[in-house]
């Protein structure tokens, strides 16, 4: 999945730490340079509730073609939880809408916390 | 003329009526030597010996597979090396219906006579002397490099290292700069630039010295001119020489030049092909360089020098010593560059010091001749100055007879000389045997089998040393080289990460993490060599080729991720 034409989602991991904790990894290609320092959204939604994790990711070093992994620790309440990401630009609200749907994130599937 | 032929002994005029003189084919003879020892060390080797040219083999595979200037190694990738040798090296393996490692392994032999032909022709245009151009070609060929690798030392060599070949190109491009300035017609600028160009799309370093000497040598002649006039019509015609030589050598460099300044703007991501030194050439081994080169004839080229820089106003010693400043200066450049990663500063790497010191000693051989010569005549005019009597036994013509006379019997017993190190050279002997057992059989097999069984966009997973001598010679793709083989446009650290990444998630049983990346990379095979184990469960593999000391593994397709 194409996000804006500058980076391509190529897949996550979903396991659980030693200590209980659920851990996504997250795997990007950057496919144009990008000038800016996007910021990673990470929204976990339960029953309405969305509980974010938020973290800029150095996206204007990265190099075309470089496969980047992103790895983050959920340290949430227990419940079903519907997981995406997307990556925007939180000074200004530009966003990088996937390319196939015009959505701004891309869904992650859910995880079910204990 | 018809007084010159005259002088010709009648054995010699088929020659004279080719324009040739005895010393040309005394030269061809001299040149046959030493292929006479390089083409048995060569000739019936299916794969080449040294990793370099398992940097080039991948080139010309690709060009033969319809790739065109694309990156052997990395999918969606431009070429990054110089294309020429691999290119001719492409065409020669499809004339002759033979796989391109073999031709690679063989070719040399044959294709590297042209570095001493044109040293040879290029020395007697600069010195308007057939007989000093054959005493240098005599040291070329056997005396000023003895024992270091082949791509350290400008000489014959049977292997086919892009350095031993186009210098070829250098020395003719060299040769008609100096016949352009000699003639002084606007027309003769063009083969220059086309020469350069050509260089260029051979090797960058003969490109850079050249383009530096012609650049030094427009500065200098515009400077000469401005003491008179700022208006000069010199200053303005060595402007238009400069721009017909740079223009003509843009035009043929433009394929490659394209690639490294518009596509990939000279961002270096990895800087490991341009920052090799040469372990002769490391700071710490400066003395032993030094010392090391304190031989007789470096001694003789340095009287050539000497000589030389006593004619000021001669264009060929002002071309011969720009050829000294700007080795010297790229190499001093690569010490700067040493001393500065090892300060923290900024570095800046153009290409490897090794090709420079190339130069510098294809310099000594060209001074040889020359400085032999001088010595010569140094040597007569002293006896001559001992017994004074001898005066009038030495008329010009006689004396100018008894100096050419010695300078050729001097230069044969010098290459005879050197003639037992230079049979026993490594190039002729540990070289050949490495070429015969670089490949095992099993990972010949290997190579037979990717060529016959898998497609040239096909991605494979293998280590970087198996990837660099079967998987890129066969045309096809890999997750990462070795940083000093890879494009040094792309970030090979963070491949080489991936690649290791990998096979410990295949060791591990880790098949989700593996399928993303080779997703990513676009892997469709996995190579272990060595019995390396991979989890037997819980992965999309499934082996399709083995032999000794190697397995080939296709990634299942549909496990990979959509």
């Amino acid at each position: 999945m194409n996000l804006g034409g500058k980076a391509e989602f190529l897949g996550r991991v979903i396991s659980q730490t030693t200590d209980g904790q659920i851990q996504i990894e997250l795997y990007l290609r950057c496919i144009k340079r990008m000038e800016d320092d996007y910021t990673l959204w990470f929204h976990a939604d339960v029953e309405g509730r969305t509980t974010t994790f938020d973290h800029v990711l150095p996206t204007s070093e990265w190099r075309v073609g470089h496969i980047v992994q992103d790895a983050l620790v959920l340290d949430l309440p227990p419940g079903r939880y519907d997981l995406s990401f997307g990556l925007w630009m939180w000074q200004d609200g530009r966003r990088l809408w996937r390319v196939d749907n015009g959505e701004p994130g891309i869904p992650l599937g859910q995880v079910e916390i204990r | 003329m018809n007084e010159a032929r005259a002088q010709t002994p009648r054995w010699a005029l088929p020659l004279a009526r080719l324009g040739l003189q005895p010393w040309d084919l005394a030269a061809l003879l001299m040149c046959l030597v030493a292929f006479w020892h390089g083409w048995p060390a060569t000739c019936d080797l299916a794969w080449p010996p040294d990793f370099d040219l398992y940097r080039d083999v991948p080139i010309a595979q690709t060009m033969l597979d319809g790739g065109g200037l694309a990156d052997p190694a990395y999918p969606g990738e431009r070429l990054w090396y110089n294309p020429l040798v691999p290119a001719i090296i492409a065409g020669l393996s499809r004339l002759a219906g033979q796989p391109v490692p073999a031709v690679y392994a063989r070719a040399g032999a044959y294709l590297n006579l042209l570095a001493p032909l044109c040293f040879y022709l290029a020395v007697a245009l600069l010195f308007k002397d057939r007989l000093i151009a054959l005493a240098s070609t005599l040291a070329f060929l056997f005396v000023t490099c003895q024992h270091p690798p082949s791509r350290a030392c400008a000489a014959y060599s049977p292997w086919l290292f892009t350095a031993n070949f186009t210098q070829a190109g250098f020395y003719l491009t060299l040769a008609l700069y100096e016949r352009a300035l000699r003639r002084s017609r606007r027309r003769d600028f063009l083969p220059v630039g086309l020469a350069l160009g050509l260089a260029f799309l051979g090797h960058t370093a003969p490109a850079l010295i050249l383009g530096s000497i012609v650049a030094l040598h427009t500065v200098w002649t515009a400077l000469r001119s401005l003491d008179r006039t700022l208006s000069s019509p010199q200053l303005h015609e060595s402007i238009v020489r400069l721009g017909i030589i740079t223009g003509a050598a843009l035009a043929v460099g433009a394929p490659y030049l394209r690639i490294i300044l518009c596509h990939y703007r000279l961002d270096i991501l990895n800087p490991a092909p341009s920052s090799w030194i040469f372990s002769r050439l490391e700071i710490e081994n400066f003395l032993a360089l030094v010392r090391a080169n304190l031989s007789l004839p470096n001694l003789v080229a340095l009287v050539g020098g000497i000589v030389l820089l006593a004619r000021p106003r001669d264009r060929v010693a002002h071309l011969l010593t720009l050829w000294l400043i700007v080795c010297l200066g790229f190499i001093g450049l690569g010490y700067g560059s040493q001393l500065a990663a090892r300060l923290d500063l900024p570095v800046f790497y153009v290409v490897p010091s090794i090709h420079f010191l190339f130069y510098l000693k294809a310099l000594v051989s060209a001074l040889f001749g020359y400085g032999l010569l001088a010595l010569i005549r140094f040597v007569l005019e002293f006896v001559k100055y001992l017994l004074p009597r001898l005066h009038g036994c030495f008329p010009g013509l006689l004396q100018t007879r008894v100096e050419r006379v010695a300078l050729i019997l001097l230069a044969l017993a010098a290459a005879l000389w050197s003639y037992g190190p230079f049979v026993r050279q490594p190039a002729f002997n540990a070289v050949r045997e490495r070429a015969q057992t670089v490949v095992p059989p099993g990972w010949r097999n290997a190579y037979t089998w990717i060529r016959e069984h898998t497609s040239p966009s096909d991605g494979f997973l293998a280590p970087p040393y198996f990837g660099l001598h079967i998987v890129t010679p066969a045309g096809r793709k890999v997750v990462a080289l070795k940083p000093v083989f890879s494009n040094p446009f792309i970030d090979a650290a963070s491949r080489l990460e991936h690649n290791v990444a990998m096979y410990e998630y295949l060791q591990a049983g880790d098949g989700e993490r593996f399928a993303i990346l080779a997703s990513a990379y676009e892997v469709r095979y996995v190579v272990t060599i060595d019995n390396a184990q991979l989890a037997a469960h819980n992965l999309p593999l499934e082996p399709v080729f083995t032999d000794t000391g190697v397995t080939v593994y296709a990634v299942s397709r549909p496990l990979l991720p959509t």
